[in-house]
């Protein structure tokens, strides 16, 4: 289905870098989006469900009640521009999970959970420094770098400008569909998550959860605690 | 069989306005719907918007000039030449039409967002409305070996 006349409609997002505000309340946003189908507002719903970094509620899942949501979730949304971004975006997920296990002091992979064609490897090539995927994802590189040195802000923000460039090429390619529509809903919610952001202080919390994190883990313990990291 | 062939010997006669006015029809609502996406999200500028979403109507003119250079009587001899000039022509007036309103609908989108771009982002509608003049010119042109 085509939108043309709501994606005129939606306001202008600044780019990730240069955000300083949301162009109007999410209320407003909402409001416009109403001319969604009602089947794709679910889809929306879905894909936003499996993309938000801070839900409420889930924190207790085990990394393999984490993953068999995403496939459910994923499985119920049609789109298959949308289906395939969010694949891409769970993906990277699960390569910094198994990334932050590793470091950790998880020893094997055998155990490791996660999403896309790539787990498989991951948990074969656990001793690599990359996993033997640096040629695939040569971001991994920097991702691991990011992570040694502590930098899990400057990891988030890149973990983030990806995801960020990847929606807004779907936007552009594909302009008056409903991946354009939901891509630029995925960008909205992104940028509130990164205006939530309140600098110092979002950098103390997230280093000071992720150093306790880091510090209670043991390889048996590692599905539970992780889960709500990545999730 | 001759009276199928004046059927669409009538048809060819015609089809240039009615085709053309089909892909009027698709290519002003897409770019019409675009165009009130717009008006939401500006203050100002809301009248190229509009002036914009029109662009795709000129198919429909050419069909009707089209269709009157090929008005005659229709008979045997006639209808075959009559049928493919007119559908033809009635055909790239469609798909320019709608196209047309595509290109439309993409330049009052981009035009929103940064509006010192507007002229230029017009320039792909303006040349699909080239090929469409084309098809139209060189209808009238042929259209003057068809017997009378």
């Amino acid at each position: 289905m085509s939108y043309y006349t709501l994606v005129p409609a939606l306001p202008t997002l600044a780019p990730l870098a240069r955000l300083q505000e949301l162009p109007c309340s999410t209320l407003k946003l909402e409001q416009r989006l109403s001319m969604l189908s009602e089947a794709d507002r679910e889809q929306l719903a879905r894909a936003l469900h499996l993309c938000q970094r801070e839900r409420v509620g889930d924190e207790a899942l085990s990394d393999a009640d984490e993953i068999a949501l995403w496939h459910s979730e994923l499985e119920a949304i049609s789109d298959p521009t949308l289906c395939a971004v969010i694949a891409e975006y769970l993906q990277s997920r699960t390569l910094v999970a198994a990334l932050r296990y590793r470091l950790a002091g998880q020893q094997d992979g055998g155990s490791f959970k996660g999403f896309g064609p790539c787990v498989w490897l991951i948990q074969r090539d656990w001793q690599q420094p990359l996993f033997g995927l640096e040629r695939r994802f040569p971001w991994l590189m920097q991702a691991r770098e990011a992570l040694e040195a502590g930098r899990s802000r400057a990891l988030e923000q890149m973990l983030l400008e990806r995801f960020w460039t990847r929606l807004w090429r779907i936007e552009q390619e594909q302009v008056f569909s409903f991946a354009a529509v939901a891509a630029y809903r995925l960008r909205w919610a992104l940028a509130e998550y990164r205006l939530r952001w309140s600098g110092e202080q979002a950098q103390e919390y997230f280093d000071r959860w992720v150093g306790s994190t880091l510090q209670s883990l043991d390889p048996g313990q590692s599905e539970r605690e992780w889960a709500g990291s990545e999730a | 069989m001759d009276n199928l062939i004046i059927a669409l010997g009538w048809a060819g006669l015609y089809g240039p306005m009615a085709l053309g006015a089909i892909g009027s029809i698709i290519g002003c609502a897409l770019a019409g719907q675009a165009a009130c996406g717009a008006l939401l999200e500006t203050e100002t500028g809301h009248g190229r918007y509009v002036g914009i979403a029109a662009m795709p109507s000129s198919q429909t003119i050419y069909g009707i000039v089209v269709m009157f250079s090929l008005n005659r009587e229709v008979n045997i001899d006639n209808a075959p030449g009559l049928f493919a000039i007119g559908i033809l022509a009635g055909l790239a007036l469609l798909f320019s039409a709608w196209r047309q309103g595509q290109c439309c609908a993409a330049a009052i989108n981009v035009s929103k967002i940064k509006p010192e771009i507007f002229g230029m982002s017009v320039a792909p509608a303006a040349i699909v409305e080239g090929f469409a003049v084309f098809a139209f010119i060189f209808a009238l042109v042929i259209s003057a070996g068809i017997p009378a």
